[in-house]
């Protein structure tokens, strides 16, 4: 009783803290989304870093910027210290790079800017509250000075959009831990899943000819439509091939075939995106999309149809993910998400695809739970600020309480 | 003088390759070749290098029209790592000519200029004026050939009611004696660009107007396979002459031309249909964006008097708020099978092949005879040779190994000077 009432106080004392740094804490999101950090732009997103960077080090964290696996841009790695197995520690998980604006955007991209309770700025919700809440989630934990039952990481990285490629690289460099939070926006619900991503490229081949020679040429475009055709109708399956009733979210991305206008095409080239379901791992998304050749068109042993992985897939997959019914980390952070909100938190899954999985395929439970929509993407995107608030609670309070008893 | 063999011969050895190089100097060997018979060529360059010769012989009978025969000079490329003989070599082997050029066209050029050459040699004036024409860039178009002569310098065509140029006057493949195919159509061409717009979007997302798949459905309805033949009267003429009984059923007329044709089946196939085929198709630049549109390119081959139905085919298989653009044209092209030429074509070759048959067909292709239509001439193609049995003609069109039977351009000299001589 006397523990339970010692976290109990602990906690108090940081949302405390919290509440009264709450203009520091939003500042700081504000500054971040004033970097320009696109996907690629190498200087600005090191600038992202050391500011994160900074604010840890200010509140007394251990911070390093180590390789991300992309060169020109580093990680974010920081760790606030409990004393106990390094590699129990609970990781916080973020990325740092936005897509470039739009030109339909009516506000200040990279401004700022606050208007009636809302923040905006080019990825805001994704996912620069998210990693700027961690980090603030972070510096008032080691700021407050209560007693951490295991260590605190913060990992941000700057190419989350590269198959997650920051967070595999820190892995691969030996982090550890017992738990992660992915802080990607979950409309502050507590994630349960999500979707794998497949790139399939589907090469069609013909014979070129000349279009008045008839029964020489064989199209590949008009072959490469009936794959179409019949890709965007098959089912989805499992491993055994029966049909599953998840949505199928399955987009043609990108087509592309013939050399001139009055040549018979030899070659077509679809891309497919596939968001496949829990169920599936993306070899099976591969056997879906070939049976559907197969029944598409014919003479495939004269002309012959590839049906591959995009190589980011290859060298990163993303796997699908379904946390299993009952895991305490769910619990845990839902009655984190209570604590901080005075609400009950909902469960959903993501439909776009956080580095979650990775955690998972290295023996860490880990959970996605952040501020703002999943809707990825969108014109004059916001944030609520008080969302971005809830979020920092929430994740002082999952450090402080993760795992219960076990901590 | 050199023989028809040699002159074809010498022509193949001008890398005269359409695009990329020029007529010049094969224009200068026929231009000497024309003097030496006492003619004078006018010469005329839309572009330097790019050399048209137009010459005319006046007849004995300034009353009758006059007869256009031309011929173009350039070729398409070849590859020579493919061929067994170099393809600008003009090697005279095995009975043939060799090189690129041999049956399109540097064959036909080669038999006019020994005709003629043959005729005024023996003091044989022919009757009618006969204008010859050796022509630029026939292969991309004919804009700085036959295109360039007819808009710039019509005069030089005054009072030809006919012109006789590529392709026909080949003898098909049949028992008994020989059956000489004259093409009396060439097909007309129509390009669209066909755009799909739809709402672009992030790849997780449900889709809710993805451009692809609705382009990949007007494709379908566009290309199908499944169009019905469309039988204009010179193949159903053709057939007819084939079977040896009046054939009228287009699914008849199609079984007798390709399957009774050797090796111009396929030719002749492509006589009988309106073809669609997409050519080029392009959407999406990223693998996880929704594209905002998707666009198509179809090439069209329509019959004469079947253009409104093709763009009334095209026009109908677009779904609502599908864009499709016109992007190039050319007429279809029509002359009568039943004139009086077409019968002095029939006569040249009756005189040098007693008891042949001949019969019109369409042809799959555009030739210069688009541009020489425009001024109002009824154009024929005819380049006759009277070929042997295991010779695949249709395939030495643009191929590999292009190559032409010494024996048939000797015919094709006799035959050439019969027609100048009518």
């Amino acid at each position: 009783m006397t523990t339970v009432s010692t976290h109990d106080q602990h906690t108090s004392r940081v949302i405390s803290l919290i509440d009264e740094h709450e203009p520091e804490i939003v500042a700081f999101l504000r500054d971040f989304l004033r970097i320009p950090s696109v996907w690629g732009d190498g200087p600005n997103l090191t600038a992202a870093a050391e500011h994160l960077a900074m604010a840890l080090a200010d509140a007394g964290v251990a911070v390093e910027l180590p390789g991300s696996g992309t060169d020109g841009m580093p990680n974010v790695l920081a760790r606030a210290s409990s004393g106990h197995n390094p590699d129990e520690a609970l990781i916080f998980n973020g990325h740092m790079e936005v897509y470039p604006p739009s030109e339909s955007w009516q506000r200040d991209p990279f401004g700022g800017e606050i208007d009636n309770g809302c923040i905006y700025g080019v990825g805001v919700a994704d996912m620069k509250a998210g990693t700027a809440a961690m980090t603030m989630a972070t510096a008032m934990l080691a700021k407050a000075g209560v007693p951490l039952p295991r260590d605190v990481v913060v990992l941000a990285v700057p190419n989350h959009f590269e198959g997650g490629e920051g967070t595999r690289q820190a892995l691969r460099d030996g982090l550890r831990g017992a738990y992660a939070i992915n802080c990607e926006p979950s409309d502050l619900m507590v994630l349960t899943g999500q979707r794998g991503i497949a790139y399939v490229t589907v090469t069609v081949r013909g014979r070129a000819s000349h279009t008045t020679a008839l029964d020489i040429g064989v199209n590949a475009v008009a072959r490469a439509a009936e794959v179409i055709r019949e890709v965007l109708a098959m089912p989805i399956t499992r491993a055994d091939g029966t049909p599953l009733d998840d949505v199928k979210i399955c987009n043609a991305a990108q087509i592309s075939g013939g050399v001139a206008h009055n040549l018979v095409p030899e070659k077509c080239e679809i891309t497919f995106d596939f968001r496949f379901p829990a169920a599936q791992t993306q070899d099976d998304v591969l056997r879906d999309v070939r049976a559907a050749v197969e029944r598409a068109i014919d003479r495939l042993t004269e002309f012959p149809v590839d049906v591959e992985l995009e190589a980011t897939c290859l060298k990163n997959p993303r796997s699908s993910l379904q946390v299993p019914s009952g895991e305490r980390l769910l619990t845990d952070v839902a009655a984190a998400h209570h604590r901080s909100t005075g609400q009950a938190a909902a469960h959903d899954v993501h439909p776009a695809w956080p580095d979650t999985p990775i955690f998972w395929e290295s023996g860490i439970k880990a959970v996605t739970y952040g501020p703002g929509s999943m809707d990825c993407y969108w014109d004059d995107e916001w944030v609520a600020v008080e969302d971005y608030l809830a979020a920092v609670r929430t994740y002082a309070v999952a450090a402080l309480t993760l795992g219960g008893a076990d901590a | 003088m050199p023989d028809v063999a040699e002159i074809c011969s010498d022509l193949i050895r001008f890398d005269t390759t359409n695009p990329g190089g020029t007529e010049r100097k094969a224009a200068e060997y026929v231009a000497a070749l024309l003097s030496g018979m006492g003619l004078e060529p006018t010469i005329i360059e839309a572009e330097p290098g790019r050399t048209n010769l137009v010459a005319r012989i006046a007849g004995t009978d300034s009353t009758l029209p006059a007869l256009l025969v031309q011929g173009h000079l350039d070729t398409v490329p070849a590859d020579a790592s493919a061929w067994s003989r170099h393809p600008l070599s003009g090697d005279i082997a095995d009975g043939h000519v060799w090189g690129r050029g041999a049956v399109d066209m540097k064959n036909a050029v080669a038999m006019t200029l020994a005709a003629v050459e043959g005729a005024l040699a023996a003091g044989r004036r022919p009757r009618r004026d006969i204008v010859l024409a050796f022509l630029a860039d026939e292969e991309t178009g004919g804009k700085l050939g036959a295109g360039h002569l007819v808009t710039e310098h019509p005069d030089l065509f005054e009072g030809c009611g006919a012109a006789v140029g590529e392709v026909g006057g080949f003898n098909v493949p049949v028992s008994g004696a020989p059956l000489f195919a004259v093409s009396v159509a060439d097909k007309g061409l129509r390009w669209y660009e066909v755009l799909e717009r739809g709402v672009a979007g992030h790849g997780s997302m449900i889709p809710r107007d993805n451009p692809i798949p609705r382009l990949a459905e007007t494709t379908l309805r566009l290309a199908s396979p499944e169009r019905g033949y469309t039988v204009i009267e010179p193949m159903r003429v053709l057939a007819s002459r084939i079977a040896g009984r009046e054939v009228t059923d287009p699914d008849d007329v199609a079984d007798v031309l390709t399957t009774q044709t050797g090796p111009f089946g396929r030719m002749f196939a492509a006589g009988i249909r309106t073809t669609v085929n997409v050519t080029r198709v392009g959407a999406g630049y990223k693998e996880n964006v929704i594209p905002g549109e998707a666009w198509a390119r179809f090439d069209c081959r329509y019959l004469p008097g079947h253009e409104d139905e093709l763009e009334e085919h095209i026009t109908s298989s677009l779904a609502e708020g599908t864009e499709v653009t016109l992007l190039r044209r050319s007429q279809a092209v029509l002359s009568d099978h039943e004139s009086e030429w077409f019968g002095r074509l029939t006569e040249a070759l009756r005189q040098e092949s007693p008891d042949c048959a001949v019969a019109p067909f369409v042809f799959s292709g555009g030739t210069d005879n688009k541009w020489f239509r425009t001024l109002g001439m009824e154009t024929y193609g005819f380049t006759p040779m009277l070929l042997p049995p295991d010779y695949d003609y249709p395939a030495m069109f643009h191929g590999v190994d292009e190559r032409v039977p010494v024996d048939a351009l000797k015919f094709g000299v006799r035959a050439m000077e019969r027609l100048i001589s009518l």
